[in-house]
């Protein structure tokens, strides 16, 4: 399963380690499963939880039942939380594959044989940035466990949930350093993002 | 002097050619140290506290339901019944495929998804049926746009998420408009195609069509129908309208395989990864700018220069068609949403109205260059040249911004089903 986008081919260019490639390929794969793990979770349950609401309850009181909550109690928290799992992991997904939204505002500004440079600029300003993001987002988690902060009537602590958002956002930034060390690593864009 | 460096900030990102992401969180960091408390943490707080909200579920789920659909054959099935239904009109199948994208948009939350379930069938056939080019690609690409207009809508639900407006009222909201421009465009196509052959209706060819296509026909019934009766919230009626996709297309079509499931699942996540950080960042920086009383300050600052509502509208109509040009539909939700919103209702036009008027512009923009999806999209999908496809969606786009016009002129047309008021 091959999922990366096509690589810039550039003459010139440092060839990235195999190591390198097959690490972020295989690192990759896990965030793909975890994403689709965690939307399918999703989708289950909000699946049965609108079933057994909608079509189940009444169908067993039509027969004369008193089922009681047919629906799953907690089907939104946990959807909350793992949408908030696969939201993060799809960061990472959103760098390897080239989705993230970029405005097109200053496209085209460089001349022609700057680009390369700028882009590895910009990918390294990009990591920097998520890297601060990480450490106030990772400050956040640390400052939920202290407090023991608790979801409401799941009663479950937060923070394990909580810290897909710095991991998410380490992901990403990890693979924009790679792309400025290896351009050829960074994925090509797709044609159109909706 | 704050700011200038806010705007110094955010241009030097784009400079720089940063995501979005970065932007929005260079922004909320930027207010946060410059007019808040400096506590760079809250950010990821209201980024969590954003998040956590009911409806934003309903955005997988329609995606996932998009990707089902345009792996199986709903589309196809639901062409075949309404090319069968025009056929006695001139330009029957000019007509069926801008019906067959209204009835699809019921269906999906996207342009570019309705675009190509509908386009990729009925392209070649226009084509082979004798119809001028320019007018097909002009046809399949506006039509497609109706998948904003014509809830369930994407746009519409980030709309809803930004500026806490209620998703159903905006779903219910949308659907005259969306209407309005099914008939403006089926119009336009009977008269530009006048001279066109007809054929007789067949009704043993529509039963058999309709027998063929009948599971897929419920679904915008079961959707809209739930959504329209209250019976469902939005995230209810994606739950429903993904079970009945999923069902449909396992089991009756029998043209979905686990394998292609997890395709459809991996392509929502790569959306997901993009989308929801976005909003959440977004959200994060629309409570720091509510908190600082930013909106109110825009208010009092517009209302200093523009007194009167039309003036208003006016302005804010051409600011949105120019925007619609360079931004995509969900940029300039999310950056212009939470701050127009606001604006809008001091000039006494409701949330609900306004992001109907806002997707009616941006969806405009879908067929406008330099960043006219569908535009982009159709000339890799049906292999024609930029400039053409713009030359095709001019007449179009007249089309939609009279409807656009009509429909800022008398409001009722979105607001009687949500008000119950001329």
């Amino acid at each position: 399963m091959s999922e990366l986008s096509p690589r810039i081919v550039q003459p010139g260019l440092a060839v990235p380690p195999e190591n390198v490639r097959r690490l972020l390929e295989g690192w990759h794969r896990a965030e793909c499963w975890v994403a689709v793990g965690a939307f399918s979770f999703i989708a289950g349950l909000l699946i049965l939880d609108v079933l057994g609401r909608e079509f189940l309850g009444p169908v067993l009181r039509l027969l004369g039942f008193e089922p009681g909550a047919t629906g799953i109690f907690f089907s939104q928290k946990l959807s909350i939380f793992a949408l908030v799992i696969g939201s993060f992991a799809g960061i990472g997904i959103a760098t390897a594959t080239g989705a993230h939204i970029v405005p097109g505002f200053a496209s085209g500004w460089v001349p022609h044989g700057w680009q390369l440079a700028f882009d590895r600029a910009a990918d390294l300003l990009t990591g920097v940035c998520l890297l601060v993001v990480v450490w106030f987002g990772y400050k956040f988690v640390a400052s939920s466990m202290v407090t023991d902060l608790r979801a409401p009537v799941l009663d479950w602590p937060v923070w394990p949930v909580q810290f897909a958002i710095p991991l998410g956002f380490l992901s990403a930034a990890g693979r924009y350093f790679f792309y400025a060390a290896w351009p050829l690593l960074r994925p090509v864009p797709p044609e159109f993002r909706e | 002097m704050k700011a200038i460096g806010l705007v110094a900030v955010v241009g030097a990102s784009l400079a720089m050619r940063q995501p979005l992401l970065v932007i929005l969180l260079a922004a909320a960091a930027c207010v946060h140290l410059l007019w808040g408390r400096g506590n760079l943490e809250d950010i990821i707080e209201d980024m969590w506290v954003g998040l956590d909200k009911e409806v934003i579920l309903s955005i997988p789920l329609f995606i996932l339901c998009g990707g089902v659909m345009t792996r199986g054959s709903i589309a196809q099935r639901l062409i075949r019944i309404l090319a069968a239904l025009t056929k006695p009109l001139p330009g029957g199948l000019a007509v069926a495929t801008i019906l067959s994208c209204a009835v699809f948009s019921a269906i999906s939350g996207s342009s570019i998804v309705t675009m190509l379930a509908i386009g990729t069938v009925m392209y070649p056939a226009m084509l082979q049926a004798g119809y001028d080019n320019k007018f097909s690609l002009g046809a399949i690409m506006s039509g497609g746009t109706l998948g904003i207009v014509i809830p369930p809508s994407i746009p519409m639900i980030i709309y809803g998420l930004v500026t806490e407006t209620s998703v159903t009222d905006l779903f219910v909201a949308g659907f005259g408009p969306g209407l309005l421009l099914t008939l403006a465009l089926s119009a336009y196509s009977v008269w530009f195609n006048w001279g066109m052959p007809t054929i007789a209706f067949k009704f043993a060819e529509f039963w058999v069509a309709f027998k063929e296509g009948i599971w897929a026909a419920m679904m915008p019934v079961i959707l809209l129908g739930g959504i329209y009766s209250g019976y469902f919230t939005a995230t209810e009626a994606a739950a429903v309208a993904l079970t009945y996709a999923l069902i449909i297309e396992i089991f009756v079509h029998k043209e979905l395989k686990l394998g292609d499931f997890y395709t459809v699942v991996l392509d929502t996540s790569k959306l997901g990864g993009s989308l929801f950080p976005l909003i959440a960042v977004a959200l994060s920086l629309n409570i720091v700018l509510t908190e600082h009383r930013a909106p109110q300050s825009l208010v009092d600052l517009m209302q200093g220069y523009v007194t009167s509502p039309v003036t208003f509208i006016v302005l804010v109509n051409i600011l949105l068609i120019f925007v619609g040009c360079l931004m995509t539909t969900g940029e300039a939700i999310l950056v212009l949403g939470p701050l127009l919103a606001p604006l809008a209702e001091s000039y006494g036009f409701s949330k609900v109205m306004f992001g109907i008027i806002m997707i009616l512009n941006l969806e405009i923009g879908y067929l406008t260059p330099p960043v006219g999806l569908n535009l982009i999209v159709a000339m890799g999908a049906f292999k024609q040249s930029f400039g053409l496809l713009c030359r095709a969606a001019i007449p179009f786009i007249v089309i939609m911004l009279v409807c656009l016009i009509i429909v800022v002129w008398q409001p009722w047309i979105a607001m009687y089903p949500v008000t119950g008021r001329f």
